[in-house]
């Protein structure tokens, strides 16, 4: 669990970030979004104290962040960035290698580290041997992403990590990124200003404004109950609705019926692929798998805008 | 015919050959004031050699259409090595054998085909070991086995009769203490250069507001001709209390030319490491001093060492003008060889230190740290 407790960090007599208090439960995937300027990736770095905190406290599980030593708390924090940061002179496994190093691994532990990560990563084992200039910016960030998960940290900050990358590498990796965080468990705070990336991601949303935080929710809170005007054009605008087919799920709208004909969606599906389903098969009803073994059942156009 | 593989062997080869079958090759003088009337390869003495030269020099040129791999390398490096070495020997033979039959003070001098055939023939073994990828340590391999090819053809009094050799001979012990000065002057200028321009070159990195300033004021200092900066410096150094002649204005003038390669390629080591490899190293925990060690310095030093190779190449350059305001070193045979009109004591300044400043690069090349060396 991490937990801010009224942090606030003022330079040059701004506050950039002011009183901000939210925790993250472990485990969870939190996005960190605002505009550029919100005060969100200050926020990522007064957790590894990049940057100072000027007032209040910050918690990962019941240590205080000032209580340790930078470099030693920053070892125990994987930390991903827009600009990736690769270290060009090191190979792929050296570069995943670099905080096992730091505590002082054994030369097997890095090794066998190293494989496993590259696996998770979905890269082949004969990538430990390039180095970056060799890779596309998606492998390098991929790279970046196993680098940081090298020595097994509790908690993961990104800030931005897909920013640089086209639409297509950034979509493939944060779908990976989903896979990663299901798989390993990870608490993760991810800064973005892109809102969709963040309701797809994320378990929780916090979403900042001018240095404050405005409202702190799960991605259905925030769209179905937005705390402001901002939180309303912030997230969603003209397009709610289409937002709120994306988040909600096809297992809360499922009819107990007997299923109609075709291949079933799952029940974990989004009410947005339900719809695009229907469109594609020309059908206002769908079949809908059971959830754990329960029965199935099916789902109509008219459950998606209840 | 098939087009050749390796253009610019083939083109080093016809020149080497054109200059042999055109030009002088060995020059014979009365005395060592009068330039020499050229011979050509066949008219000078030698027997069997003039024929081998010009069978390894046609191997040479149809080295060129061979496919391009690392044994076909090898046989070029080998043979152009063999060419260079027969070039040097037969010039030596035929010196000697017109120095038996000539009053002592005529002088075998080298003459255009001499000079050409060999630079040509030095540049396809560069070449050669260019496009195999050889190693450093192979590279340094075959440059030292030449090296010491060369002393031993020297050594054996092969070359003896040529004028450079008995230049040489009349100066031995002179030669040895200018060469020495010489690098001593080199030394006493990078030293200091070192120590003033490198603290410039991280405060330009550090505070990019100052990098104007600093640099406009060095490279000022870089545009005054050396002549006349070693002139410049006479009255300054004079109020100082210091001779305005002998090695003081030439170290102070060497140093001044020397801080704007140093500042400049010390600032560009810097900001080598680009920012987010620095960044992320912070953000993973490293100390200040391990970003120094494992990150700035392994990206920075090849820039730098670099910046230090022309330094120093410069420096020997320069450290020859610096005869003039009596300073020493190699280039005194070359103003003394102006002064005479004999051009074989010119090159007796001058070929030492082409190979001085070769030899320097060299040695810095070697130590230049590689890419993707273990952290």
């Amino acid at each position: 669990m991490i937990e801010l407790e009224h942090v606030v960090r003022s330079t040059g007599g701004r506050r950039v970030v002011d009183d901000v208090s939210f925790s993250v439960p472990a485990g969870a995937f939190c996005a960190l979004v605002g505009s550029s300027g919100a005060g969100k990736s200050t926020t990522l770095k007064l957790i590894n104290r990049l940057v100072p905190l000027t007032g209040g406290a910050i918690r990962i599980g019941s240590t205080d962040v000032a209580s340790l030593p930078p470099e030693a708390l920053r070892r125990r924090i994987g930390y991903v960035i827009q600009s990736i940061g690769l270290f060009p002179h090191w190979t792929v496994a050296q570069n995943i290698a670099t905080v096992p190093r730091l505590l002082g691994w054994s030369e097997a532990k890095i090794g066998a580290r190293v494989a496993e990560l590259l696996a998770l990563i979905g890269l082949e084992p004969s990538y430990a041997a390039r180095f970056p200039r060799e890779l596309s910016g998606g492998q390098q960030q991929r790279i970046g992403v196993a680098r940081a998960l090298a020595a097994d940290p509790e908690l993961l900050l990104m800030d931005e990590p897909f920013g640089a990358l086209d639409p297509l590498t950034r979509t493939a990796l944060a779908k990976e990124l989903a896979l990663i965080h299901r798989r390993t468990k990870k608490t993760i705070v991810f800064v973005t200003h892109d809102i969709d990336m963040a309701l797809e991601l994320a378990d929780v949303i916090a979403i900042m404004h001018e240095g404050r935080l405005v409202q702190f929710g799960a991605p259905l809170d925030i769209l179905e109950r937005p705390a402001s005007d901002f939180v309303r054009a912030f997230t969603g605008g003209a397009s709610l609705g289409l937002k709120l087919l994306g988040v909600r799920r096809v297992a809360d709208r499922i009819r107990v019926e007997p299923t109609s004909a075709g291949e079933p969606v799952e029940p974990s599906a989004s009410l947005a692929e339900a719809l695009s389903e229907m469109v594609v098969r020309q059908t206002d009803r769908l079949p809908v798998k059971g959830e754990n073994g329960a029965p199935g059942g099916s789902v109509r156009l008219s459950d998606l805008v209840r | 015919m098939r087009a050749p593989r390796n253009a610019v062997l083939l083109a080093l080869a016809l020149v080497a050959l054109l200059a042999l079958l055109g030009s002088g090759f060995i020059t014979h003088a009365p005395n060592r004031l009068v330039s020499g009337t050229p011979f050509t390869l066949w008219n000078a003495p030698g027997g069997w050699r003039a024929g081998l030269i010009l069978t390894l020099a046609v191997a040479l040129a149809a080295g060129a259409f061979l496919t391009p791999a690392r044994h076909h390398s090898a046989t070029i490096v080998a043979t152009a090595s063999l060419l260079l070495l027969l070039l040097l020997d037969t010039a030596g033979v035929a010196a000697r054998d017109f120095a038996a039959h000539a009053p002592p003070a005529a002088r075998a001098g080298l003459g255009a085909a001499f000079w050409v055939a060999s630079l040509s023939t030095a540049l396809a073994i560069i070449d050669a070991l260019q496009r195999a990828r050889a190693n450093p340590a192979l590279r340094f391999a075959v440059a030292l086995a030449l090296a010491a090819a060369i002393l031993a053809l020297a050594a054996d009094g092969r070359l003896d009769g040529l004028s450079l050799a008995r230049e040489y001979d009349v100066r031995r012990s002179a030669f040895a203490a200018e060469l020495l000065r010489h690098c001593a002057l080199v030394a006493g200028s990078v030293f200091p250069a070192l120590v003033i321009g490198v603290p410039l070159g991280i405060f330009a990195a550090r505070k990019p507001r100052s990098r104007g300033g600093l640099f406009a004021v060095l490279n000022v200092i870089e545009t005054v001709p050396s002549v006349a900066l070693f002139g410049l410096l006479i009255a300054p150094l004079a109020a100082l209390g210091l001779s305005g002649v002998g090695p003081a204005p030439a170290i102070v003038a060497l140093t001044l030319y020397a801080l704007l390669p140093v500042a400049r390629n010390t600032e560009a080591g810097i900001l080598a490491a680009d920012t987010a490899a620095v960044e992320a190293a912070r953000g993973m925990g490293m100390t200040t001093g391990q970003i120094f060690r494992r990150v700035e310095l392994p990206l920075g030093l090849p820039v730098f060492v670099a910046g230090l190779r022309i330094v120093v190449v410069q420096t020997i350059g320069l450290a020859a003008v610096a005869a003039l305001i009596g300073a020493g070193g190699l280039g005194t045979f070359i103003f003394q060889g102006i002064g005479q009109y004999a051009i074989d004591l010119v090159l007796l300044g001058a070929v030492p230190t082409i190979a001085l400043a070769l030899a320097a690069d060299f040695a810095l090349a070697m130590m230049t740290p590689r890419m993707g060396q273990e952290p």
